[in-house]
Order: structure tokens, then C-alpha cells, then sequence
């Protein structure tokens, strides 16, 4: 296990990048600000101890590398028309602007993406906006350093507090999931690097962690730092952003393999054929989705994307032995060491012991002390006793610790997590300081172990086909069994297609599946190769492949309400944009019941499969799948009709940490109607923003007749932006 | 064993058939049917319903029913272990505790405890309202650890195809599910219920398929059949339905334009008919939507909100299928719904998740059964679930393994006491060499199912009123050997044989 990571992490944040203005968009935070969150956060995004070159130089907020000399695969484009450039601008933001439309006609299809992989990553980005507020004082005040409330404070911010700890839908849905929310909003809505959004948001739909997840919902903070992972790693490689996957503590909780620990047998193993009963398994859950959904899949694919079928049958691409392999694979992962955390009053918060490791659950799992009642903390690393209470000493004063120890947390729970060999590290000084006489203890599995597990001989283990052994460490056992996954032949298809169905359209030719499979693969997963090749297809780009009628994704409500945002521009020019999380109808704030929100899918199967069948509908009559439509319910479809019609309305929530408060999300009608615009003037505004010109004589004809008529002239163009945007003109990207 | 053999058909035909099947123990099916429900097994005139539970993520089995009390422990000197010993051993950090095994049920082998948190369940297991059914899960035919890969099941384990495969039950994943195809096979009598004019149908077949939720395969029917069933999805807030525009104070989009105007957008009444067949599809959902809000509306008055928890989101769920039911129990037909309750994927943490989700589990099962008032003899309610997880556990949680348990509730279930537990757990006793004794027991800890899919989904399709060539084509994926292997697989005695259980 290498440290000497240390020094690279000083310089890791030397290049935060201010987000700059862009389409007249201001920063997300001022200079200042950042600058101070920066010199708060030296612990985070670093911890990349491999020693892959363009992984180091992935992270720590730099911009990503310019890969190695792209081959091109696709087709060289001509000047792009309005419609044309519309139509990529769909398919490539977050939500096209009138300004994006011109960029991309003045600069060609592909001078415009490489001008948007050009731009370089925001470093930590979601991180500190997340941070900030957290560390907002209740007179609004920012208060970024130190990075939690006192307890007073937090008792005065009602409007924040999680739910009272009752029942399992708690677990769901906190207060502080509001900080995310209006992370990944703001996001979505001002950066400038649209493109990388949007790949972003592609990425979260196949590779989910989810705040609906309760260790990853009460600490949300992890989730922005996936977030930050998945932006520095958006046009470097899929390798590499797959590693940092890995890493991601987010995930390590998501799917579990954080803290996960080698195999417990009954006995001494010798003979790894015949083992002594075996007692405590690695856990499975990770290894298993990372094959099943973040790279190869279940069954074997043609490089077109297709299953090949021996004897009719689809051919698995894994065994159950695959999946105990990697299981021990995925052992020894937990959060860095260093960054122990000084309380106000003295106390030293060393909470992030991987619990598993300990054998106990401390604090983080609510378990109090049950001579006490009070809610502990391991600070000697030993898991049993040696329990510190709550800051304050009082029972009133735990639930408070539970809420406000992830900040405390926050730090490590944003960063990259270490592959520990033996726990706890040796050379960690906090841990030999706090029980000189504790032993660390083996925790990443071995060869023997896993063969035993199998029931094989050691050399006789393989992966996917492949013999295969362990490394050293995690990360050098990750690495070997990454290279074999990556040499499987169904990766370069099968992340392919989804990146399609993310960017495109939901059920490409096999052809095009086949030809970005292609580039991608020639290009050593090469993200700027997959994303151009798939931007730049002809079936992405001629209107003659669009307009057939299977063509084209039904956009998720998400993208649905960012294109309104972007396209028509909202008021709070300087903020962001504040909403409880969206992720579904139940909501009483109307506003909300969206059905749909980035990283809050119920579970590692995002809200929609990329295989759904609509089952009655016209699409799945040609065995074409429509996957955005397994959310699109009965009442889904109203209440999306009532959220849109309340943003149009009054904006997309209280933004209520904002200076300048008020309505975040707002659309800047006022602006577009200040000329007295006719109503046909009105449409026109309509749809050169939201249609690129394109709205059919139809729509254009109802839209017309919802801005006629003597209301006020904002009404008017309110009425004729709600027609508009509740058709499935919009609604479906083609 | 002979009543097994007994199609339903003989068994209807002889009235004092269900005492005679009830004193010998007999399969869980006929357990099912209570005596008044026997003679109405057909799609006659009558009102029925199903309402699936979904334990989405994989239900930990082992600690929902615990290996049975009362076994002499062997002497630690040698690797042989007793079931409950085993359980203690490989689950350390997350077996439940002795003072946590006071809820028993009974089986021919001893008694057995149940998770504490399922205290209703319990006492509903007493009433003779709740079964038990082991090791159901994904299995052609017979079944035992030492089965030949080739003839298991694929992509087991793997939490969206096992989800899939008990959803839809035919082995190729169809996006269609059994609930839907069960519910095809009877539409609305439209006497007494209100008709909707254009179709001429009763708006009651909307809602012969309830989905609480997204769209899954369980509720949707045969695409190919000539009445396709499609789920309705159905929020479960307030009034239970949305109303479209209500913050609207006259009618009017921003006091401007007719809410017309929208109305004939979302219906894509155009001259135009637009091309695009996702954009149809969408439309034609809106379409469903616009055509029920009133019918639903009214109906779903029949039961005034009671007082929920906000968080408990399965007892909002149940109540509104509770409402959905009552709305029509007294008309003829059949309806299936389909709710989830999530998060059973507990790979960590499990002591904290795992009693707070079965502890929803039952106080939602508890109350929707006092909310179905008269209507409850017509109503069974059953769990399903991905699959059931390893005894061994991982540290603080357990992995995905196979077979699980599941139970069924409802006024028609008959049987107290040794009758009420179908199918046999799996014994987790090890012999000297430490090797699980039961050929059920994979060696990493995973239940090998005795009871199939769709012995089970087939025995809840009888009391729906469903008969052997119908269940045949819901379950049939075009293999026939491996169709006759699973719904013909008997319970864990193996005395059954093909449709025994059906």
C-alpha cells in the first residue's frame, strides 16, 4: 500500500476552477469562497495511490488529460443548420440555449465538442456547494470553515432538519438531501461545461448510487463527491473512471464493498480443495453489479450490441465462482486515515472506522450505548467500549450528533477511499497513539482464502476464463481484475449502447451500436471517442434517421424541466436553484412532483431500465423498448402536468439560502415580454428557445391561440410556454 | 397423499373434498380455499382480488423464519452442528438473539420462530388468515444443490432477472407479467358501474390491473392477447388521485388561455397526427389518465383518508389498493394490484434495516386487512420477493442467494396451527465434515427452492377462479418440458405430481 500520495495532494487543489461565466451565467460561488473551501478540503480527492499516470492526473481537480491521439471513426460534418445544431444541442446539454445553437453553427459539430471537452472540470464542485451549506449560518451568513453547525444553530434551521427517526421511508428522505438537491440542480442549469453535464448525467443512469440508500442518504456529502468523481472523469477514460467507481465511498456504501473483509473459515486452510467449513463470505454485491451493470453485462454481445445465441439460447457471460472471485477482489476498501478532526471543545472526532472492520457498529448506526442511552463514538479503534458521548453530554443532544457527524465526516466521505491490506494502518500515527498494543489485523483477502472459497486449487481460479490471482493490495488486485474485465468482449457494446440510449435515441440500428462499439474500443475506452462517435453518427445527426418513428428518447422529467430552465432563463442570475429532491409524486409542493431526480433512483436499477417494454403501447407492438416510459404512470403524467404548470408559475422551490432570497428557478419572463411581443411574436420566442425553430404548424397554431386572447401579457406567454412545453413535441427527443 | 393427485376438478366436484384434504395435511392450495370460495373457483359472477406485496431487493428468509427450537446442540469437537447452531455460527453479527425467537409457527419438524417485528403476521397466522409457504423461488422442477448447471435457471441471483422471471413467469422475461395475464382472463360485469362512453365499457377495467408505483411486468398483460390489460399506475396521496391543474382558481391556464387547449394536447387531438410512436405512447397514458379522473375520484371516496404516517409509505400504498377494492368488490369482476416495498437489499446493516422493514411490512399487511372490512373474504394478499439471501452473512449484512420464504394472507386461507406451513424449511444442520446435511443448502448458504414460481403464482390463480388450460398459457414461455417441470413441481414432500398444486 503506497502513501506517498501526500505530496500530490497538496497540489491537487492548487487549480480550482472558478466556474466562469458562460452564456452570461455568473459563478456557481465567488472566488473567495471557493478559495476558502479549497484550504478546508486539503484531504479531499486525492487518495489516488495507484500509480497509473493518467489516473493522477484525472484527479485532484486538474483537467482531464487529452488522451492519446483520438482515431476518428465518424463522419466529417458540413455547416450545421439551426435544426441541426438544435438537435445536438439536445442531445449534449443539460438543456440548449439560444446560444449554444450559434456556437455550434459557428464552430461545426465537432469543433463544438471539442471545445466543450476543452473546458476543464470543476474541482469538487458538488463537494462545496454541498459544504456551503452545510455550513450556512442561520443568519444566512456563509460559514464554510468549519464545516458544521454548532448544535444551537442547527436547532434553529426547522426548515432543514431531517424527519424524526421513525420508520423506514425516513431513511429516504432528509433534510440534508436538500444540499445535494440544489447541487445537482444548480449544476445542471449554470455550468458552462454543458457537455460534461450532460455525459454526467448519462453516467449516473447506468452507474447509480443513490441518496434513497440510507448509510449514502444520511450523508449525502459522499454522493457529491461521486458526483465530482464522475465530472473529473467524464472525457478521460472509462477504465479509469470505472477505478475511481471503485474508489468512490459513495459506492463503497451503495453496493457494499466498503469495509468488506476477506472469508472467515472454521479452521486453518491449507489445502485449498478441502477447507474447513467456511463461517463469513466477502461480500458479493459490488463485484456482481460492476460485471452485470457498469461494464459487460449478463449474456455475451456481438460488438452491434445483439445477443449471440448458441442453440437459441443467450451464453452468460459469468459464473457464480466469477462473482466469489471478485468479491475477494473487493476487500479491504474503507475511508482514508489522516484528517482527524478537532471539535470545538477538544474532542477528537475519529469516526470514520470502517465499522465493519471493528465488528460493531458505532454511531453512524444509531446503535446507542446501552448503559447510557447515548450515542458513541469508537475512538480507540478496538469496537468495543471506550465510548465518548454525545458532545454535550445530554440525551436531548444525540439526535443532534447523528445529523451533524457527517460533516465531521465529510471530508474522507467525499474522497477517494484507501484499500487497506491489514487494518488498522501501521502507519497510521492517530491509531498507534490511540492502542500502541493493537495488531493489525489481514483484511484484504489472499490467494489461499479465495481458493478455498472456490474449493480449488489456487491455481486454478479464474476470472471471466482467465487464471487469475490477486495482487499485493485492493488496489493492485482491482487492477488485475479490471484489465481482465476490460478485455471481455462485451464492454466496448454494451457500454456503447447505453451511452446511445442516454445521449440519442433508445433503440439505435445495430449498426450504430456497432460502430461506436468499434471506436470506442480502438480507442482504449476513450470517452471523447465515445462520445463523438456517438454524437457524430449519422444516425445521430441526419434528420432522416430522426424521423423515424421509433427515433428519439422520451426525455426524463429531469431533462425535461432543465431544458425550460436553460432555454427560457430564469431570474437568480447569481444563485442557484433550490428544490427538495424530486424523486417523487407524493410530495405535497406541487412543484416537486417530478417523479424523477439525478442520483435518487430507488435502486441500482436507476428508475427506468434500459430494456423496458411498454407493454399495450405502439413502440413495444415493433419490439422497440421505451425506457423513460416504466416511470410515466397515470398519475405520474398529471402530476408532471401540475409540477410543470407551478415552475412556470412560481420558480422550482424556496431558495432560502441564497442572498438574494426569493424564488430560485424563476423563469425571466418578465424579460421576454417587456417588448409587448404579439402573440405571434410570443410563439416565436417559444420556439426558437425550446424547439430550435422546429415546432410543427400545429403547435405553433395552439400555442398562438394560448397567447391570444386580453390577459396580462405575462399570463399570455405563461399559458402559450405551458402548451409548449406539455407537448410531446418536447417531451420526446428526436 | 393422494389428494394432491386430486385435480381441482375432481375436488370441486366433490363437495366434502376440502375437510377430507384439510384433515391429511394437504397441499397449501387447497389450504388456500376456503370452503364458500371452492365451489365459485371459476370466473363466475363474482368480485376476487390479488394483491402482490413485492419485497423488493431480497427478503432475508433466514432471519423471517428461524431454524426450529428445541434441537439438541452436538458437542463443538467436531464440526457437526444443529440447524440453529449453524445459523448462530455463520451469522454472528446478525443472528437474532435467543430473547428475539418468541413468535413461533408450527411444522411436522418442531416449532420455528419468526422475526419479532411480524407480531401482527403472527397473530393473524393464529387466526387461520396467514400461510406460510417455504423455499419458493426460481426452479425447473425438481431441484437440489448437486442439479447440473445446465438445467438451473439463468442469471440467478441477479436482482432485475429474478425480479423479472417472478413477475412475468415464463423463463424469457417477458415484459408482461402473471397479474396481468390472470386479470385478462375476466373483464368488469358492467352492471351498477358507471360506463365510459366512448369505449362502452365500464371505466372499472381501467383498473383491472393496479400498480402502486412505476410500471413493472407483473401487472401488465399479454401483448398479444385481444383485451391487452395494462397497469394503471396509481399514486397513493390524498384523495388518491392528482387532479389535473386544481391550483387552477378559474379554470383557466394563468388566467389566460382554456384549460382545453391543454387537455387536447396531453390527448394529441391533432389534424395532424403526430408520427412518432414514443410520442403516441405518451399521449395515450395522458389520454388514460384524463378518461379516469373522475370515475377514480369518485370512486376512491368509498374510504375516507385515515391517518398515515408520512414515512410509511406500504400502508399508504395498501390503503388505496384497500380503496380500490371496496370501490368495487361489490360489482364482478377481477382485479390484481401490485405494491413494493423496497430496500430489502441488505448487504450492510441489516440489524438496523432488515426489523424496520419487516416491522412496515406488518403494520401495513395488519391494516390493510381491517380496511378491506366485508370485502376481506374476497381478497388474498401475498409476498414476493428477488430471491431469499446466504445464511452465511458477509459481516454486518448477507448476499443475494435463492429460494425464500413467503406467506399469504387472507380470510380464504383456512388451517391453524400445523396446517398453515406450506412446503418445508431447509435444515441448515451440518454433518462432521461440516457440509450442509439438507441437499437443499447450497455449500455458500443459499436455499435451493422446492416449491417453483409457479406452483405457487399457479395455486393463487386457482382461488382467483383460473383453470388448468388457462394457467397453463399464462405460464407458458413456448418450452413445454420445462413449462410441465415448474408448474407441475409439487411442494417440499415431493408426493405431489404434475398439477398437483395447480
Amino acid at each position: 500500500m503506497s502513501h506517498d500520495h501526500t505530496i500530490e495532494q497538496s497540489t491537487a487543489h492548487s487549480s480550482n476552477q472558478v466556474a466562469s461565466g458562460d452564456e452570461g451565467e455568473a459563478g456557481l460561488m465567488t472566488a473567495g469562497a471557493l478559495a476558502a473551501a479549497a484550504l478546508a478540503l486539503t484531504a479531499c480527492g486525492g487518495g489516488d495511490n495507484n500509480n497509473d499516470v493518467s489516473t493522477s492526473a484525472a484527479l485532484g481537480g486538474r483537467a482531464a488529460p487529452m488522451a492519446t491521439a483520438i482515431t476518428s471513426t465518424w463522419p466529417s460534418w458540413g455547416v450545421p443548420d439551426t435544426a441541426g445544431a438544435w438537435r445536438m444541442a439536445n442531445q449534449a446539454t443539460m438543456g440548449t440555449t439560444e446560444g449554444i445553437v450559434s456556437q455550434i453553427k459557428s464552430l461545426g459539430y465537432e469543433a463544438w465538442l471539442d471545445a466543450e471537452m476543452a473546458k476543464p472540470a470543476e474541482s469538487h464542485g458538488h463537494f462545496l456547494q454541498f459544504d456551503s451549506h452545510c455550513g450556512t449560518n442561520s443568519d444566512g451568513t456563509p460559514n464554510i470553515n468549519p464545516s458544521y453547525w454548532s448544535t444551537a444553530d442547527y436547532a434553529k434551521r426547522a426548515d432543514v432538519a431531517p424527519a424524526p427517526l421513525v420508520g423506514v421511508g425516513s431513511i429516504q428522505r432528509t433534510g440534508w438531501l436538500r444540499f445535494l438537491a440544489f447541487s445537482t440542480w444548480t449544476h445542471a442549469n449554470r455550468r458552462p461545461d454543458q457537455l460534461r453535464q450532460r455525459v454526467v448525467h448519462a453516467l449516473s443512469q447506468f452507474l447509480v448510487a443513490s441518496g434513497k440508500n440510507d448509510v449514502v442518504g444520511f450523508n449525502p456529502q459522499m454522493l457529491s463527491g461521486y458526483i465530482d468523481t464522475l465530472n473529473q472523469h467524464a472525457f478521460g477514460d472509462y477504465r479509469t473512471l470505472i477505478a475511481a467507481v471503485v474508489r468512490s465511498p459513495a459506492m463503497g456504501h451503495y453496493l457494499s464493498h466498503f469495509a468488506n473483509q476477506l472469508p472467515v473459515f472454521d479452521g486453518t486452510v491449507t489445502d485449498p480443495t478441502a477447507p474447513p467449513p467456511i463461517k463469513r463470505i466477502p461480500d458479493q454485491n459490488f463485484g456482481r453489479e460492476l460485471l452485470q451493470l457498469f461494464t459487460i453485462g449478463l449474456t455475451k454481445l456481438s460488438m452491434d450490441g445483439s445477443e449471440i445465441l448458441v442453440n437459441g439460447k443467450a451464453v452468460p457471460t459469468t459464473t457464480r465462482d466469477d462473482i466469489i472471485v471478485l468479491s475477494n477482489v473487493f476487500t479491504g476498501w474503507g475511508y482514508e486515515w489522516r484528517d482527524a478532526t478537532v471539535d470545538a471543545d477538544g474532542t477528537v472526532f475519529k469516526l470514520d472506522v470502517p465499522y465493519k472492520f471493528a465488528g460493531y457498529y458505532d454511531a453512524v448506526n444509531f446503535t446507542p450505548n446501552p448503559a447510557t442511552g447515548l450515542y458513541h463514538v469508537d475512538h480507540n479503534y478496538d469496537g468495543k467500549g471506550a465510548y465518548a458521548e454525545s458532545p454535550t453530554g445530554t440525551t436531548a443532544a444525540k439526535t443532534f450528533e447523528i445529523w451533524w457527524m457527517p460533516n465531521h465526516r465529510s471530508r474522507r466521505q467525499a474522497a477517494p477511499m484507501i484499500g487497506y491490506t491489514v487494518f488498522p494502518d501501521p502507519l497510521d500515527p492517530y491509531a498507534k497513539a490511540q492502542n500502541p498494543n493493537r495488531q493489525p489485523v489481514r483484511i484484504h483477502s489472499t490467494d489461499l482464502l479465495m481458493a478455498a472459497q472456490l474449493k480449488k486449487a489456487s491455481s486454478a481460479v479464474t476470472l471471466l476464463g482467465k487464471p487469475f490471482s490477486l495482487g499485493a493490495t485492493p488496489e493492485e488486485s482491482m487492477n488485475k481484475a479490471l484489465k481482465i474485465i476490460f478485455e471481455h468482449q462485451n464492454l466496448a457494446p454494451f457500454v456503447a449502447k447505453q451511452m446511445i440510449q442516454q445521449l440519442v435515441t433508445s433503440n439505435p440500428s445495430p449498426a450504430y451500436v456497432q460502430r461506436v462499439a468499434t471506436s470506442f474500443k480502438t480507442n482504449q475506452w476513450s470517452m471523447r471517442a465515445l462520445i463523438k462517435a456517438i454524437l457524430l453518427d449519422n444516425e445521430a445527426r441526419l434528420a432522416s434517421a430522426a424521423a423515424s418513428v421509433t427515433y428519439g428518447r422520451l426525455r426524463e422529467p429531469f431533462l425535461r424541466v432543465t431544458a425550460l430552465l436553460r432555454g427560457i432563463g430564469i431570474t437568480n442570475t447569481n444563485g442557484g436553484i433550490y428544490p427538495a429532491e424530486t424523486s417523487t409524486i407524493s410530495s405535497d409542493a406541487l412543484y416537486l412532483n417530478l417523479n424523477n431526480a439525478q442520483f435518487m433512483a430507488p435502486s441500482v436499477f436507476n428508475d427506468f431500465s434500459p430494456t423496458f417494454k411498454y407493454v399495450g403501447g405502439k413502440m413495444a407492438s415493433k419490439g422497440k423498448v421505451s425506457p423513460q416510459m416504466q416511470i410515466a404512470t397515470e398519475s405520474s403524467v398529471i402530476a408532471y402536468a401540475n409540477a410543470v404548470y407551478e415552475i412556470i408559475l412560481r420558480g422550482l422551490g424556496q431558495d432560502d439560502d441564497v442572498t438574494n432570497s426569493g424564488q430560485s428557478g424563476y423563469l425571466n419572463i418578465a424579460a421576454l415580454v417587456s417588448g409587448n411581443p404579439s402573440a405571434s411574436a410570443m410563439v416565436g420566442i417559444i420556439n426558437s428557445r425550446l424547439f430550435g425553430g422546429t415546432m410543427s404548424s400545429e403547435l405553433k397554431s395552439l400555442t398562438q391561440t394560448a397567447a391570444s386572447g386580453t390577459a396580462p401579457i405575462a399570463d399570455r406567454f405563461r399559458s402559450a410556454l405551458y402548451i409548449a412545453m406539455m407537448s410531446t413535441e418536447f417531451i420526446v427527443q428526436k | 397423499m393422494s389428494e394432491i393427485n386430486s385435480s381441482r376438478r375432481s375436488f370441486l366436484k366433490q363437495g366434502g373434498a376440502l375437510s377430507a384434504a384439510g384433515t391429511v395435511g394437504a397441499p397449501w392450495l387447497l389450504n388456500l380455499s376456503a370452503m364458500a370460495d371452492a365451489a365459485a373457483a371459476t370466473l363466475t359472477d363474482d368480485y376476487k382480488a390479488l394483491v402482490c406485496v413485492f419485497l423488493a431487493g431480497g427478503n432475508d428468509a433466514c432471519n423471517t423464519i428461524l431454524p426450529k427450537l428445541n434441537e439438541a446442540p452436538f458437542p463443538t469437537t467436531s464440526k457437526r452442528r444443529s440447524s440453529m447452531q449453524r445459523y448462530e455460527e455463520v451469522r454472528s453479527q446478525i443472528a437474532l438473539p435467543a430473547a428475539q425467537r418468541a413468535l413461533t409457527i408450527s411444522t411436522p419438524a418442531g416449532q420455528h420462530p419468526i422475526h419479532p417485528a411480524l407480531q401482527n403476521v403472527h397473530r393473524m397466522y393464529g387466526e387461520g388468515k396467514v400461510a406460510f409457504v417455504a423455499n419458493v423461488g426460481n426452479v425447473f422442477g425438481k431441484t437440489d444443490r448437486s442439479t447440473p448447471d445446465l438445467a438451473l435457471p439463468p442469471r440467478l441471483r441477479s436482482h432485475n432477472d429474478q425480479q423479472g422471471f417472478w413477475q412475468s413467469g415464463r423463463m424469457n422475461s417477458e415484459p408482461s407479467g402473471w397479474g396481468g395475464r390472470f386479470a385478462q382472463q375476466r373483464s368488469f360485469n358492467p352492471t351498477g358501474l358507471p360506463i365510459e362512453t366512448r369505449s362502452n365499457k365500464p371505466y372499472a377495467d381501467y383498473f383491472r390491473s393496479v400498480i402502486i408505483g412505476s410500471n413493472v411486468p407483473f401487472g401488465m398483460g399479454d401483448a398479444n392477447g385481444t383485451d391487452v390489460v395494462r397497469a394503471y399506475g396509481l399514486g397513493a396521496k390524498g384523495d388518491g388521485v392528482i387532479p389535473l391543474l386544481k391550483q387552477t382558481q378559474d379554470g383557466k391556464l394563468f388566467g389566460a388561455a382554456s384549460q382545453t387547449l391543454l387537455r387536447q394536447v396531453m390527448r394529441g387531438q391533432f389534424k395532424a397526427p403526430r408520427a412518432n410512436l414514443l410520442e403516441q405512447d405518451y399521449m395515450d397514458v395522458q389520454a388514460r389518465a384524463l378518461d379516469t379522473q373522475a370515475y377514480l375520484s369518485d370512486a376512491l371516496k368509498v374510504i375516507p383518508d385515515t391517518s398515515v404516517p408520512e414515512d410509511a409509505q406500504l400502508t399508504k400504498d395498501l390503503l388505496m389498493v384497500a380503496r380500490v377494492i371496496r370501490a368495487h368488490a361489490n360489482a364482478k369482476g377481477r382485479q390484481v394490484f401490485f405494491v413494493t416495498l423496497d430496500q430489502f437489499d441488505t448487504h450492510g446493516n441489516q440489524n438496523y434495516k432488515h426489523p424496520l422493514l419487516l416491522a412496515e411490512l406488518d403494520t401495513a399487511l395488519n391494516r390493510f386487512q381491517s380496511a378491506l372490512g366485508n370485502a376481506s373474504g374476497k381478497v388474498v394478499t401475498f409476498t414476493a420477493s428477488d430471491f431469499g439471501r446466504l445464511l452465511h452473512a458477509n459481516g454486518d449484512g448477507t448476499d443475494h442467494a435463492w429460494g425464500g420464504h413467503a406467506l399469504v394472507m387472507g380470510d380464504a386461507v383456512v388451517g391453524k396451527g400445523g396446517k398453515s406451513v406450506i412446503g418445508t424449511i431447509p435444515s441448515y444442520e451440518t454433518d462432521a465434515a461440516g457440509n450442509y446435511v439438507d441437499p437443499q443448502m447450497t455449500g455458500d448458504g443459499a436455499m435451493v427452492p422446492t416449491i417453483s414460481v409457479q406452483s405457487y403464482a399457479g395455486a393463487l390463480g386457482r382461488w382467483f377462479g383460473l383453470d388448468d388450460a388457462t394457467l397453463t398459457s399464462v405460464f407458458n414461455d413456448g418450452t413445454a418440458s420445462r413449462l410441465a417441470s415448474s408448474v407441475g413441481m409439487p411442494h417440499a414432500d415431493g408426493a405431489g405430481v404434475l398439477k398437483g398444486l395447480l
